[in-house]
């Protein structure tokens, strides 16, 4: 059922942007019919690599979570491939239980850069991203059931368990100064699957948040820095 | 570029301004450790008016269960009515005694520890609600969760 949605959801982008990347051509040679077409270059121009403030100023500011991730991405023409990786931990001490939860993410996928003008590497963003994690979790704890007289203590481990779902995302990323760049990302994750053997109920999920949420919106806010590939040749307007 | 500028500073602050406060109520949890009977008559295959137990006991635990104000969802006519589990075991063994004799009902059911809000103690979610051996006419598993929105989980049929 997963596998269909997936391929299905990889269809329905790769028809969007392809409608609209050909709106876009048609739209170019009605302007001017005399230019030559251009065919487009697929060949990068810049990589980008950056890291989620978000989560710093999480792990600044809340002592029971920490975690960060790094991510870059590369042009191809209109698209971009993007890449991620990550970390969370959480220990949480209260009356009632103790809690620890590690594990990693990766993250990767496709989107369209909807800016026409791309010699400021200013991009308007819709894609579609896959994403794995791996993590443990603890769960330590006192329980008693008083109409039977009965107590006992408990200390249950979720060992490896794997995470996987689809994100739908849309970002904006802009270029503040130099190669420096800000942005965000508005992520929609569906689809979710946790697989492992389990002895208790999980509950937070390394890059994706808590565990009873079947459906979440993410919102990720990066710094990067573009590297790009060739120096960008000097615009000079000719006087007439 | 001064727009893209701009509404990148401008969801990032409205973003970190605007907290996302969930409600935080222990007592929404819906999980509970009572078991939900219904006496049916077999051949109506209605509610029972009334059962002839006098008593309701449970293994590991000495006290009388009818009578004990287990739940406000216990019918008065004995037709539908709730019974504990021991939270902290797999299975329960209940007895019913009636003027036609003894009968007996193992229930086999699994448990899960999990946390509902990190405020809130451990909750737990008991389910895979099975009868392993009864000495009734006819016994039915209808729901096998351990919810307060379910209505009934076994449905016991009496000649």
């Amino acid at each position: 059922m997963l596998r269909y949605s997936w391929t299905s959801l990889c269809l329905l982008f790769l028809c969007v942007s392809h409608m609209l990347m050909a709106q876009d051509a048609d739209n170019t040679v009605d302007d001017d019919d005399e230019l030559p077409k251009i065919k487009p270059s697929y060949k990068p121009t810049a990589a980008r690599f950056g890291t989620n403030v978000f989560r710093f100023g999480r792990t600044a500011f809340d002592r029971d979570h920490s975690s960060w991730d790094v991510t870059g991405d590369i042009d191809f023409h209109n698209y971009m491939l993007e890449v991620a990786y990550g970390r969370e931990s959480t220990n949480l001490n209260s009356d009632g239980f103790d809690y620890e939860n590690s594990g990693s993410f990766f993250r990767a996928g496709v989107d369209i850069n909807f800016i026409k003008d791309k010699t400021e590497g200013n991009a308007l963003l819709l894609g579609l991203k896959y994403v794995r994690g791996s993590y443990n979790e603890t769960f330590i704890f006192d329980d008693a059931d008083t109409l039977f007289g009965v107590s006992d203590s408990f200390e249950l481990n979720n060992e490896s368990l794997q995470s996987r779902w689809l994100e739908a995302n849309v970002g904006l990323k802009v270029r503040m100064w130099q190669q420096l760049f800000v942005g965000f990302y508005f992520r929609y994750r569906f689809n979710r699957v946790i697989t492992g053997d389990r002895e208790f109920g999980t509950h937070r999920i390394p890059g994706y948040g808590l565990e009873e949420r079947r459906n979440i919106v993410g919102f990720d806010y990066y710094v990067f820095w573009r590297i790009p590939f060739k120096k960008s040749p000097k615009i000079t307007r000719s006087e007439n | 570029m001064k727009i893209l500028k701009g509404i990148s500073f401008v969801v990032a602050l409205t973003l970190i301004t605007i907290g996302c406060n969930a409600i935080k109520d222990c007592q929404l949890v819906d999980d509970t450790n009572f078991i939900v009977f219904a006496l049916f008559d077999r051949d109506t295959t209605s509610l029972t008016e009334s059962a002839d137990f006098s008593s309701i006991t449970m293994e590991d635990l000495n006290l009388r269960l009818i009578g004990f104000d287990l739940t406000q969802r216990v019918d008065t006519t004995l037709s539908l009515f709730a019974l504990p589990i021991n939270t902290l075991d797999t299975v329960a063994t209940y007895y019913f005694e009636s003027n036609l004799g003894l009968d007996t009902m193992e229930i086999r059911y699994t448990s899960q520890y999990y946390i509902f809000f990190e405020e809130c103690d451990p909750a737990t979610r008991f389910f895979n609600l099975e009868v392993v051996s009864h000495t009734f006419d006819s016994v039915s598993v209808v729901n096998d969760e351990l919810n307060n929105e379910i209505i009934r989980n076994v449905e016991i049929f009496l000649d």
